[in-house]
């Protein structure tokens, strides 16, 4: 406990506890303290500081630390329960002369639900409750009128305006409705002031707003600072925001000091800070810090109206309630000061006196706007001689005064010898007021697939193997832990009594439970105790090793030895957080060693990490630590959030070789969203590390060391209030692709104990664009096909690279082909240059080609020769050698048997006449050129030949010949020696046949294919003396030409539309003609 | 048809679970089920979560209008309407079978038990009223009831069986000369 507070006094009950004192201002000895338990206690002075005894009262069967005070008025906010005809009422009693029977107290408000919070003055009572209802009451003349409000939100905190004309509510939804008391309607709603949150607790700020003693401001407690509101314009300003020294902190509470000078907050970290709300300026910043087990949280704050001035009451959630004496070493000094100043004038002792009041003049009541000028000049001058007191002298710092119509005035003659005799002493007053250093705290240590603490009722661990839920009632005084596998086959439900061991760490596996407690100082406290009382009776003096609290239990499930053993970690170097896998059993300690057992409690390894622990997760051998490095950080997008660098460092462990492997430790950093912090972190069932964000977005963390985003969880949260809790990630063998399991959670962000959760599941998708389209599917299988085979290779797993190959070429051709048919040959391009292998870049390229795209299987032909007949084309293809080793020997041989057998031309058919022509008017329209015959037009370059012999070349090679022997002159000759007249015709390919009639048909296509390539390289008058059309262009060119009127380019295109407007029997006869003509 | 008969044809229907079994799939009359895989939801007929409930083989998901916030808001619409609003399939057989047989999976069992408990008496009083309103009217001889669940058929069958009778000895009563 730091020196400001005083002792703590205990209260009654745990939880919301609200301190009330009377806000006319006339009872200065008493306070009040409600708590939600039905109790009243009534502090005194004297019970606060001294040894005296608090009055406590029950009232009702419940209240709901909700109370206010206003003179003779006590409100209370209550319920009582009427057993006989089984209805409840909630009521706010008005409670004179502390009888708090409820005969005698008179209901002044009714309301559906608990009374959350209640106000009061001389002339208005207002409360809220939970139904949403918001009431007010008017307290002079009689009864008063009777007005109430419906909100969207429950109210947390009313306040009334001290100008009687407005009343202020702040309500769980994160807005401050301004109500009109005349009207009693919604003058404005103001919004973004503060986070809303689902329900009143201690876990949830309580956003106890205050108004300024003029009713000009109204401070509301806010994430980061406390912001302040204008009554002008009902706007508030960042820049006059009191910010804490933590920038990170969610304030919850606030106070005004009645004088109206000082601004009292606290947040829920319990870091009080208070301003002097003149000078716009911290003044002082302290942790309010309890030993007691259980949260403690600040829940009320109020300026003590006994006892030095800015003294603060402060009650917490853990019972305690305590003075807290902000400037109490300054203020010690003033009065030093005071005594050396009685000595010297006596004038001086009215200005250290109105040091102490110094509230008074500032006091913004005091200080009408319509005050004389003159008024206003002394109050400067006042102001003035006291600023210099405290050095604060400067022109610059006069601060926010002149908000208030306030400038430095020429000083008053009368004080400047006073202010010599005051300066000197005063001269390390000014110390007081400078901030705190700035820190900002590393995001809270967490475990993964738990539940906070701080709830009686959380989930230890749940996770794919089973659950292990904790039960507090203390009330009953019972703890309990419940263990249960998913599958029950595995082992039956266990559960444990936990009161005495009070484990709060667990972790499950199919083999192992582990459930371990936090040190205990109470426990330490207790064994000391007992071992000094031991020696004392055995007579000893050295002192053994302290005995440490923090215990460690595993249970062993269907192993060679199913004994239960437990182990109890050194003192300082309890547990922070256990792991288990199939082999390990892991325990982090504060000191932040990882403690590595075997399942039957082997001590095998012990070690630290370097750097805090933000979380843990184990698989296997390998121990996955989350910390944080390095200082935050701020982006420009967001200058006002702190950014941490997270990382990941993976410690492989393999319980028999680990001293044998080089690479035990591995860091990553761990990618999480800007201004987010980490979630989540596991291993999938297949042993993929995983990390999600608070953003939940989920990322999975590949063998090639990049992180693949696979689930964006806020695109399905359905309210900002709902959140996801992840089980884990299973594969599924069905469907190939792993499913994330997790728990949706309505309106929390971890599933309730009580109840039946549903795990959810979908499987996995990494984010591409458009994910509904095909081309996206596929697009989605090929990477993650790809991800998958990384694994695969590393792990050199061929078996799966083979069939990862498959899917692979599957989904790549599947791909290709959606390219082709929707035109875009620049992504079909792009797509062949993925192509692993030769044969599937031939299936490629006759596709291309069997749908016309002749430009495009030329250019994956092109990509073919450079990605497999280049030595250095990839690295890919130094894997698939030997897949392509095979291939290559059989078309060798096809090329080999090519250039010696040389087969005639089948006969021409009219449809292959047609199709030929067909071509040729294509490639003039594209080319806009006289018909020639195209290179490679009707032919498939990487046709293999199964009938291939052992030295053959592969289909590359083959292009490569063509292209070489083109220019050659002899090779027509050489075709011309084989027979008649070559054909030119489209190459049918077949692909990879093994029985007889798939290799006669191959010897066939092979057949085609040598006279397709033969044709080629034929001259073109050759070609021309045997084709039908030739010889009919030939007779009728004449013709043609004088019927003919344009471009010449456009000729041929003529020419082939009059021939196909030809009758079947001309061309008949035409086609006659020309095998005539072959003949001859 | 009576109460018991409704419940069980309400047992068809399908309702999830969290098996705590790992099973393959199960061949039945009605179609397959499962296969099961513990830890993880699927659906099957109420009969057969219930069997496999009594034998602490599966965990039961309520359905979402078995919930608290669900149930008052029926409660709400059934306050509002004159006539029926319209609940869920079998909603009485269902939530009667379920909070009998699967209480430790309903969250607040207690007060699902009395909401439940005031939609079927707020809809009982709906029909008595009705039925009162429509016996002491002489002008029409038809009535439409819509949104009846079929747990109030089998209840109010009693009733109408009584009126039909009464209806006859009326018509008797006319259509017979005094001697």
């Amino acid at each position: 406990m730091s020196s400001g507070f005083s002792n703590i006094k205990s209260l009654q009950n745990v939880g919301i506890q609200k301190i009330c004192i009377d806000s006319s201002g006339k009872d200065r000895e008493n306070v009040y303290v409600c708590d939600s338990e039905g109790a009243v206690v009534k502090f005194s002075k004297n019970s606060l500081n001294g040894s005296d005894f608090p009055q406590t009262f029950e009232l009702g069967d419940s209240t709901s630390a909700s109370i206010a005070w206003n003179n003779d008025n006590l409100c209370v906010g209550y319920s009582i329960i009427d057993y006989i005809t089984g209805s409840d009422k909630k009521a706010v009693g008005n409670v004179k002369n502390d009888e708090f029977d409820s005969e005698k107290i008179r209901n002044l408000l009714e309301f559906q639900l608990p009374i959350t919070t209640i106000d009061i003055n001389d002339k208005y009572l207002a409360a809220g409750s939970s139904d949403f209802s918001v009431k007010c009451k008017s307290l002079q003349g009689g009864d008063g009128d009777l007005k109430s409000i419906e909100l969207d939100g429950e109210p947390v905190c009313v306040k009334i305006d001290p100008k009687n004309e407005y009343l202020a509510v702040a309500s769980v939804d994160g807005l401050i409705t301004i109500i009109s008391l005349e009207t009693f309607e919604v003058e404005t709603t103001i919004k973004d002031v503060f986070h809303r949150f689902e329900s009143i607790d201690v876990s949830n700020p309580l956003v106890s707003i205050t108004w300024s003693k003029s009713g000009q401001k109204l401070f509301v407690p806010s994430k980061n600072c406390v912001k302040v509101i204008y009554r002008s314009t009902w706007q508030f300003a960042a820049s006059k925001s009191f910010a804490n020294v933590d920038s990170t902190e969610i304030f919850s509470t606030s106070a005004v000091s009645q004088c109206g000078k000082y601004l009292a907050a606290s947040t829920m970290s319990n870091m009080i800070g208070v301003w002097d709300l003149d000078l716009n300026e911290l003044l002082k910043t302290e942790q309010f810090s309890r030993n007691a087990p259980g949260k403690t949280v600040i829940t009320s704050i109020e300026f003590a109206p006994f006892g030095k001035a800015g003294d603060l009451l402060i009650a917490d959630s853990n019972k305690g309630i305590c003075i807290f004496h902000p400037f109490e070493d300054k203020l010690e000094e003033k009065e030093e000061n005071n005594e050396v100043s009685k000595v010297s004038d006596d004038e001086d002792d009215e200005l250290v006196l109105s040091r102490h009041k110094k509230p008074i003049f500032l006091d913004e009541e005091s200080m009408d706007v319509d005050d004389n000028n003159s008024r206003l000049s002394s109050t400067s001058m006042d102001i003035a001689a006291i600023k210099k007191n405290y050095g604060f002298d400067k022109p610059a710092d006069i601060g926010a005064l002149e908000e208030f119509g306030f400038s430095v005035g020429p000083a008053d003659p009368s004080y400047e010898r006073k202010e010599e005799e005051f300066t000197k002493p005063q001269v390390s007053a000014p110390v007081d007021y400078i901030p705190a250093p700035r820190k900002i705290m590393v995001p809270d240590r967490f475990v993964c697939n738990s539940s906070p603490m701080e709830v009686s009722q959380r989930y230890l661990k749940y996770n794919q193997h089973g659950i292990v839920k904790g039960y507090i009632n203390e009330q009953a005084k019972t703890n309990t832990i419940d263990i249960e596998f998913h599958n029950k086959r595995i082992h039956g439900d266990i559960n444990l009594d936990n009161f005495e061991t009070n484990y709060e760490l667990a972790d499950i596996s199919l083999k192992v439970i582990a459930l371990a407690s936090f040190e205990s100082r109470r426990k330490e406290k207790e064994l000391d105790k007992m071992g000094n009382e031991v020696n004392e009776l055995d007579g000893e003096n050295d002192r053994s090793e302290k005995k440490g609290t923090s215990e460690l239990l595993v249970i062993p499930i269907s192993s060679f030895d199913s004994q239960r053993w437990t182990i109890t970690l050194p003192r300082k170097d309890g547990a922070i957080d256990v792991l288990v896998s199939e082999t390990n059993v892991v325990v982090l300690t504060a000191k932040r060693n990882v403690r590595i057992f075997t399942i039957s409690g082997v001590q095998r390894q012990i070690f630290t990490h370097p750097g805090p622990i933000l979380t843990a997760a184990c698989f296997d051998n390998r121990i996955a630590i989350a910390s944080v490095s390095g200082s935050e950080f701020y982006e420009a997008d967001n200058k006002k959030i702190a950014q941490w660098k997270f990382e990941v460092s993976e410690y492989r462990l393999d319980g028999r070789d680990w001293y044998k492997s080089s690479d035990i430790l591995k860091d990553a950093r761990l990618p999480i969203s800007m201004g987010e912090s980490l979630e989540w972190l596991s291993y999938s069932t297949h042993g993929k590390l995983l990390a999600m964000d608070s953003l939940y977005n989920l990322y999975m963390h590949q063998s090639s060391g990049l992180w693949t985003p696979i689930f964006d969880g806020s695109s399905i949260l359905r309210s900002q209030s709902d959140g996801i809790f992840p089980i884990g990630i299973a594969d599924n063998d069905a469907k190939k692709i792993p499913e994330l399991r997790y728990i949706y959670c309505r309106g929390t962000k971890y599933p309730l104990v009580s109840g039946i959760n549903a795990p959810t599941i979908v499987p996995i998708k990494i984010p591409f664009c458009q994910p509904e389209s095909e081309r996206s599917k596929l697009e989605h299988e090929l990477y993650w096909n790809e991800l998958a085979m990384a694994e695969s290779i590393q792990e050199d797993d061929l078996r799966s690279v083979e069939v990862l190959d498959k899917l692979h070429s599957a989904a790549l051709v599947k791909l290709f082909a959606l390219a082709v048919k929707c035109n875009s040959d620049g992504r079909a391009a792009d797509l062949a240059q993925l192509v692993g292998s030769s044969e599937r870049i031939q299936m490629l390229v006759k596709y291309a080609s069997k749908n016309k795209k002749l430009v495009l299987s030329d250019k994956v032909a092109e990509i073919g020769r450079q990605l497999f007949d280049e030595p250095s084309s990839s690295s890919r293809r130094k894997y698939e050698e030997e897949e392509l080793r095979p291939t290559r020997k059989i078309v060798l041989g096809a090329t080999k048997k090519l250039a010696e057998k040389v087969t005639p031309p089948p006969e021409d058919e009219e449809e292959e006449e047609d199709e030929r022509n067909d071509s040729q008017a294509d490639e003039s329209l594209i080319f806009s050129q006289p018909i020639i015959p195209v290179e490679r037009v009707g032919q498939n370059p990487f046709k293999r030949n199964s009938a291939a012999s052992s030295n053959n070349k592969s289909v590359f090679d083959q292009l490569e010949q063509q292209t070489l022997k083109r220019p050659n002159c002899e090779e027509p000759v050489t075709a011309k020696k084989g027979g008649g007249p070559p054909a030119k015709k489209q190459a049918k390919l077949a692909f990879g046949g093994e029985s007889k009639k798939k290799n006669e048909e191959q010897k066939e296509n092979l057949k085609k294919a040598v006279v397709v390539q033969q044709e080629e390289v034929i001259p073109e008058f050759v070609k021309k003396s045997v084709t039908p059309y030739d010889l009919w262009l030939s007779e009728s060119r004449q013709n043609l030409q004088s019927e003919y009127s344009g471009e010449d380019s456009e000729f041929s295109k003529f020419c082939i539309q009059q021939f196909r407007a030809l009758s079947k029997a001309e061309k008949d006869e035409w086609k006659q003609k020309a095998q005539q003509q072959q003949q001859v | 048809m009576n109460a018991e008969k409704c419940e069980f044809l309400a047992a068809n229907q399908q309702i999830e679970i969290i098996p705590r079994i790992s099973e393959k799939v199960v061949h039945l009359i009605s179609g397959d089920v499962g296969p099961f895989e513990a830890g993880i939801p699927t659906k099957i007929p109420v009969w057969m979560a219930l069997m496999l409930k009594r034998k602490h083989h599966c965990h039961i998901v309520p359905p979402g209008w078995l919930a608290i916030e669900e149930l008052k808001k029926i409660l709400i619409s059934e306050s509002d309407n004159l006539g029926l609003s319209h609940l869920p399939d079998m909603f009485f057989e269902l939530s009667h079978m379920l909070v009998k047989e699967a209480s430790d999976n309903i969250f607040e069992v207690d007060q699902v038990k009395s909401l439940i408990q005031d939609i079927y008496d707020k809809r009982e009083a709906k029909l008595r009223t009705s039925a009162i309103t429509f016996l002491s009217q002489n002008e029409t001889c038809h009535a439409q009831l819509d949104g009846v669940q079929p747990i109030e058929v089998a209840s109010s069958r009693a009733t109408l069986e009584a009126c039909k009778q009464m209806a006859i000895l009326i018509r008797n009563k006319h259509q017979s000369t005094p001697i």
